[in-house]
């Protein structure tokens, strides 16, 4: 059970607070940052999520620069409140868009208000986003207009619930135009050597976003396989488990809007090759005080087993429609993925150490920059054409003396790679089980993404 | 259309008076952002309660504009309580709105105004609300019952609401069922009854069917709620496990770990070990899967797995990679990883795990790199068979002569030698030739512990001695020590040749040296080889005690109770619950810090939080505890060259030890001076009635007398016609295991109508038996009568039983002993303090004292001023009474208050409280 939430800025500073039971003073709050002042290194990102206080326990998360802070007084579930922290976290998105201090300033009202909602004497009550959304009007610009104009809210909140059995789906759903969009996101979590050619940890981590905008009451049967066998499935709570477990078919009542489907986890990676090839050499002269660097990022992923959707013809229903969403940035779509696919945002940081001091490094793509205070080398690359190989060469200085600690530095690639999937995964039907028949359009897409993708020198 | 943030910044002359105006405007639109404009003053900590009455006007808006109304009451109504009565009316009417959403938040905003008035209106709305026909205001009513319980138990059972709330746990709707199930639970736990939540194997599948179709958060309440369950047997929890497991693909973290917990907790109550492999394999790969979640998230994960695995060590010994740290992990995520990777190691897996660790050790994170190298050699210390491998790493390390990495290789090498000392001399070599990198205090020290424990077998270690003790005065008092240790014992392996080197050190250390501790183990040492080499040698080169790794290993039985309350508090700071955890009166345990005259023991706050801040979370110095803690051991073991025995260790101090010890004035301050000459008088009640004493009454009771011995006090007399002789007496098993000292004596015959008073002295140190409760059953046999049985119910004479000796509780077992009482059984009562009392607290305790009850602690800054008193009574059962006595508040008065425990439930414990209370009250009333 939760006593009191903070929303601290990145100065310590409260925002937001909120008493559930009885009023913890500010005095926590101000002991919170007095204690994550002091932990290891000053920095209260490095802070343990858990602190000690006389009378129970302090849990925070933080995210782009913004403490929520969970006072709790009794023997908890941690997990519990940084899981309540963090769809707290995702609401804020949902409803502003972003997540800053700006924008949490300006919507307070409904900050409170969401926080009034979602949680109730420390219980969480509604935190499900589409039925918030029921009860909480976004401050969407079109509200603003209503409210500006003195109208009333554009509409008054009532709750109706399809059923009992769905009760996360609004009933008398309808739409002029049916449609339901199937987002795949491959993260791609890798830590491997450059120099030893030795990968010491691979795992994609993959959620499949459902936008569904279907009349009614669909009720829906998919199939999505991958190359490798999913380690670790968490389903949403719509997803009928017995079905699964049985023929591993995602039978389920979509909630209204976008929801995740399904979380999977691949460990199993003999079968998988790395998207791309991080090449490296990182060479310090101690006795000039300089060093040598030169990285060069090889795409794989052309080599890949291309993904293939069992399209149109392994699905008998005629009454619908299939089609692909091409992705704006122009990578192809699911399934159709080929190997020239193009990568984008694509970005290097290299963490050399206070010891670097300075940098002469040139790129055939993208920007370099180099942060002197903490010596790190970010080089923003950008998209890249496809079948070429950005590279970075240059030298870079050393501090005097300093050679002794001269270590290398790790490698942190980011990218995304849109249409490719790492572990082939694909979207083998899609149907919609009778009463409800009619037409409807269905998009699928798929992304990878580097999420913790370094490599050792 | 501006943003709301403006409104952070405005703070014009006249705010109050232009918000005033704007709440009783005449449009909905400028009164809506007049109020908007008012809940954010009100958050950024401004007053604006003046506005009450505008503000709720405005009640009457939409749905938008009433929680914003809702949300300043909230607040303000405690301050305007009188004002707040008004708005009663709108929450009555808002309670039967067509709405379910307004009828909710009438229900919670009433519950939310802990105000008696307010309360009394709410009783009928919310008997509504808990039978409402919409599950949203049910679900919000049942968790209005817990708020309501929180400022008014009394009302909440007297109006019926727990009944109506258990009720709801037949609800069809499973969100209701799941928040009443929440609420229950949280009543439960505040009132310490948990049987409200009824746990039976008709209950608990029902909870679990209306589980499968909760939200996330009513999962994580019924798992949590039905983890104290235990199934009746392997059946039922294999039908529970069956039920659990589909929550372990959840994708709430909490859902999760609250189901692994459950499965871990039933384990024990399967019948095959196949069942349980099966589960450890179903656990593995979402546990696994919490370690990609978000760091906070992670970091509970992870402090949680520590405990599984300690538990059940193959459950994830295939996945050791999933462990291996990534450079975007916070540190201490990074160290909890490192201390599961040590734990996991085995042989087979070594090998990765050890060039993992490798790569760590070259990380460009200082504090990283040197926990990775200590796990190296915490790994060398746990794997005999990998030990090589290890050091052959260390040794690699020590190549790369980087000053950080050598210095932390010196450190934990120290170790590694400790557990194995008859191995790796060549790395010794090689840490000695890199001495000149080493400048850390502690890895120095550690340097020349490794020189002077291998002296004998090192090339050089004369020379090499000289050179670092060269500038012995400029180094830390730690690294002063070593060397006064290495050299003494490079002056026994070596001879006569570091005999100038080790005089040297010893005239700096008794001499020069300004450091107690150098001064005084300088001249430990030098008494040491003035009573000749063979003394020296076998006490400063005596086998040393093997180390073990131990960082983050738990004591069992901690380690059981933590692993019950997995996925809890406890179990992430892996303290028990009941030292941090609670509402009033149960802080957390105050360090003791040696004798502080005044010290808060019980949640008195103030206090308390310096102390539980001190006694920091051990995340991240967890892996750094092992060396310090070694390290410490080592210089204890050093001092006297490893295992002190006492024959070895006393010619050396100087004094014996109780004139040390007094003339250091640590004497304890509740030990009990020269007992003063009062008698305890006791009231003279009839024991036997000569009705049922065949003649014979017997009258006395239980006493002491001025020496401290307990004895009976009888007198017997003859009411029958005939004279009585040959008396004798004898003792049923007690709790006190009381026996009489010596025979009864009582002269025969005892001639019709006479009477005689005896004292029958009794000692404890007979069996004692539990069951005959507080009572002391005597039996007397005498002619013609034959045998008669009476009894004494020792509970009204609690002062005569009392421990003269041996009652002082440490802070820490008072505290615990008080805690696990709960604070229903308390009893409280008045005490009246004579004169000396008032005056004089060492008076108090020393006049308690003598009668057995002993001052734990004073809090003299508390007004009035507290003194915490224990005590212990007679006999194997060790029954504790604890009390916490109140002087005096107000200046001229002479009462106080007292409220004591005691840490037995059998029955007359509460009568012996009352005696208790009476004996101190009677104690202090007297003057001296």
């Amino acid at each position: 059970m939760i006593h009191s939430i903070f929303i601290l800025n990145s100065t310590g500073e409260v925002i937001i607070e909120k008493h559930y039971r009885g009023n913890t003073s500010r005095t926590e709050s101000g002991a919170f940052w007095n204690q994550t002042a002091k932990s290891a290194r000053g920095i209260p990102i490095d802070a343990p999520p858990f602190l000690p206080t006389p009378k129970g326990a302090l849990i925070h998360l933080h995210r782009n620069g913004l403490f929520f802070l969970a006072s709790v007084l009794t023997d908890t579930q941690p997990l519990f409140v940084t899981q309540f922290l963090e769809s707290l976290a995702d609401v804020f998105v949902d409803y502003f868009g972003e997540l800053n201090e700006h924008a949490i300033k300006d919507n307070f009202i409904t900050v409170y208000e969401l926080l009034e909602e979602m949680l109730d004497n420390g219980f969480p009550l509604t935190v499900e986003p589409n039925t918030l959304k029921e009860l909480i009007t976004p401050p969407s610009m079109i509200n603003r207009v209503f409210e500006s104009l003195g109208a009333d809210s554009a509409k008054t909140a009532t709750m109706s619930y399809a059923s009992p059995r769905t009760p996360w789906r609004r009933a008398d759903v309808k739409y002029a135009q049916n449609e339901i969009f199937v987002d795949v996101i491959e993260t791609i979590h890798a830590t491997y050597s450059a120099t030893r050619r030795n990968l010491s940890q691979l795992l994609i981590a993959g959620v499949v976003k459902v936008n569904s905008r279907l009349s009614g009451n669909p009720d829906l049967a998919m199939r999505i396989r991958a190359n490798a066998p999913f380690d670790d499935v968490a389903l949403h709570r719509c997803v009928r488990l017995n079905r699964y477990q049985e023929s591993g078919q995602l039978a389920f009542v979509p909630p209204d809007g976008p929801f995740k489907l399904m979380t999977y986890k691949i460990r199993e990676t003999n079968s998988l090759n790395l998207p791309i090839d991080v090449q490296s050499q990182i060479k310090f002269d101690h006795n000039a005080c300089s060093g040598s660097v030169s990285i060069s990022l090889v795409p794989r992923f052309a080599s890949a087993v291309a993904p293939s959707l069992s399209g149109a013809s392994s699905v008998p229903s005629g009454s619908m429609i299939l089609s692909q969403v091409m992705n704006a940035a122009g990578g192809k779509a699911m399934g159709l993925s080929e190997p020239d696919s193009v990568m984008d945002h694509v970005s290097v940081r290299i963490p050399f150490g206070t010891f670097v001091t300075g940098c002469s490094l040139s790129a055939n793509y993208g920007t370099v920059q180099f942060e002197s205070t903490t010596g790190t080398c970010t080089w923003n690359v950008g998209a890249v054409p496809r079948g070429k190989t950005p590279s970075l060469v240059g030298q870079i200085t050393l501090q005097d003396g300093s050679a002794a600690v001269a270590a290398n530095p790790q490698i942190l690639v980011s990218f995304r790679i849109p249409g490719y999937s790492t572990s082939g995964v694909f979207v083998e039907s899609l149907d919609m089980l009778p009463p409800e028949r009619y037409k409807y359009y269905k998009g699928l897409r798929c992304i990878t993404k580097a999420g913790l993708y370094e490599v050792r020198t | 259309m501006a943003p709301d943030g403006r409104m952070y910044h405005s703070s014009r002359k006249g705010e109050i008076f232009e918000l005033r105006q704007g709440l009783n405007a005449t449009t909905t639109k400028e009164r809506k952002s007049s109020l908007k404009r008012t809940v954010a003053a009100m958050t950024l900590g401004k007053d604006v309660s003046s506005l009450f009455t505008d503000v709720v006007k405005n009640t009457a808006g939409d749905l938008s504009m009433k929680k914003l109304v809702y949300l300043y009451i909230i607040n303000y109504a405690q301050a305007k309580s009188d004002l707040a009565i008004l708005i009663v009316n709108t929450f009555i009417k808002d309670a039967v709105d067509p709405n379910p959403l307004i009828r909710a938040l009438a229900i919670r905003t009433m519950a939310l105004i802990s105000l008696e008035k307010i309360t009394e209106y709410l009783c009928d709305p919310l008997h509504a609300a808990l039978k409402d026909q919409d599950p949203y205001v049910r679900k919000t009513a049942a968790v209005c019952v817990a708020k309501l319980y929180d400022t008014n138990p009394t009302v909440t059972v007297e109006e019926g609401f727990i009944t109506e709330l258990q009720e709801l746990l037949a609800d069809g709707n499973p969100m209701v069922v799941s928040n009443a199930v929440a609420a229950l639970s949280e009543i439960a736990s505040a009132s310490n009854t948990p049987t409200l939540l009824s746990l039976t194997s008709t209950t608990v599948p029902r909870f679990l069917s209306a589980m499968s179709e909760c939200t996330e958060w009513g999962q994580i309440f019924i798992l949590d709620a039905i983890s104290s369950y235990t199934p009746a047997g392997a059946e039922e929890a294999d039908l529970m496990v069956e039920r659990i497991i589909p929550r372990l693909q959840h994708a709430n973290a909490a859902v999760v770990l609250a189901a692994v917990r459950i499965i871990v907790n039933l384990m024990p109550c399967l019948d095959s070990n196949q069942k349980r492999s099966f589960l450890c394999k179903k656990m593995a790969a979402p546990l696994i899967t919490l370690l990609t979640s978000p760091p906070e998230l992670q970091f509970v994960a992870l402090r949680n797995i520590g405990l599984l695995v300690s538990e059940y060590p193959d459950l994830l010994s295939s996945n050791v990679r999933v462990f291996f740290a990534s450079y975007a992990d916070p540190l201490y995520v990074k160290t909890e990883k490192l201390n599961i990777l040590v734990r996991l190691s085995s042989v087979s897996n070594s090998n990765s795990v050890l060039s993992e660790l490798m790569e760590y050790a070259s990380d460009v994170d200082v504090i990283f790199a040197q926990q990775a190298i200590s796990c190296i050699a915490r790994i060398a210390i746990r794997l005999d068979v990998v030990s090589e491998k290890c050091v052959s790493f260390l040794s690699e390390l020590l190549k790369r002569q980087v000053a950080h990495i050598t210095e932390q290789v010196a450190v934990v090498l120290k170790d590694v030698l400790r557990a194995y000392p008859d191995r790796f001399s060549e790395i010794i070599t090689q840490v000695c030739e890199a001495s000149e990198h080493i400048d850390d205090p502690v890895a120095k020290a550690a340097l020349v512990w490794i020189i002077g424990e291998y002296a004998g077998h090192l090339p050089r270690t004369v020379e090499m001695l000289q050179v670092i003790t060269n500038a012995i005065d400029e180094e830390a008092t730690p690294v002063q020590l070593q060397m006064l240790t290495a050299c003494v014992k490079a002056y026994l392996a070596v001879g006569p040749g570091a005999e100038e080197v080790c005089a040297g050190v010893l005239h700096y250390a008794t001499h020069e040296s300004e450091t107690v501790d150098v001064r005084d183990r300088g001249f430990i040492y030098q008494r040491l080889i003035s009573c000749g080499a063979d003394a020296i040698q076998q006490i400063v080169l005596s086998n040393k005690l093997g180390v073990e790794d131990i960082t983050g290993t738990l004591p069992d039985e901690l380690q059981k109770e933590l692993l019950r309350s997995l996925s809890s508090v406890a179990a992430v700071y892996h303290k028990p619950a009941k030292t941090f955890a609670g509402g009033r009166r149960r802080g957390p345990v105050v360090q003791p810090t040696g004798d502080m005259g005044e010290e808060d023991l019980l949640g008195l706050e103030e206090a308390a939080d310096e102390a539980s801040q001190g006694s920091s979370f051990p995340a991240t110095a967890d892996s750094t505890a092992t060396s310090s803690r070694q390290f410490g051991d080592s210089l204890l073991d050093d001092i006297l060259g490893g295992v002190v025995s006492p024959a070895a260790s006393a010619p050396a101090a100087s004094y014996p030890e109780s004139n040390l010890l007094s003339s250091l004035g640590m004497a304890s301050p509740g030990t009990p001076q020269a007992a003063t000459n009062t008698v305890m008088h006791t009231q003279r009640n009839v024991l036997l009635p000569a009705e049922r004493g065949k003649g014979l009454l017997i009258t006395g009771g239980l006493s002491r007398d001025g020496t401290g011995a307990i004895e009976l006090d009888l007198e017997f007399h003859n009411s029958s016609s005939l004279p009585m002789g040959d008396f004798a007496i004898q003792f049923n098993k007690n709790l006190f295991g009381l026996v009489p000292d010596a025979p009864l004596h009582v002269p025969s015959p005892l001639g019709p109508s006479s009477s005689y008073r005896t004292q029958v002295p009794l000692r404890p140190g007979g069996d004692a038996d539990a069951s005959k409760k507080f009572l002391l059953q005597i039996a007397v046999k005498f002619s013609p009568g034959g045998v008669v049985y009476f009894a004494e119910d020792v509970s009204d004479h609690i002062a005569a039983v009392l421990n003269k000796q041996g009652g002082l509780l440490s802070k820490p077992d008072y505290l615990s002993a008080w805690k696990s009482v709960p604070d229903t059984s308390e009893v409280r009562g008045p005490v009246t303090f004579s004169d000396d009392a008032i005056t004089s607290v060492g008076w108090i305790s020393t006049k308690l004292a003598s009668s057995g009850i002993f001052t734990v602690a004073k809090r003299m800054s508390a007004k009035p001023p507290v003194l915490y008193l224990s005590s212990v009574a007679m006999g194997p059962s060790k029954i504790v009474m604890l009390a916490e006595l109140t002087l005096p508040g107000e200046r001229g008065s002479n009462v106080g208050a007292i409220a004591s425990r005691i840490t037995s439930d059998i029955e007359g414990s509460v009568s012996a409280l009352v005696s208790f209370n009476e004996t101190c009250s009677d104690l202090l009333g007297r003057p001296s």
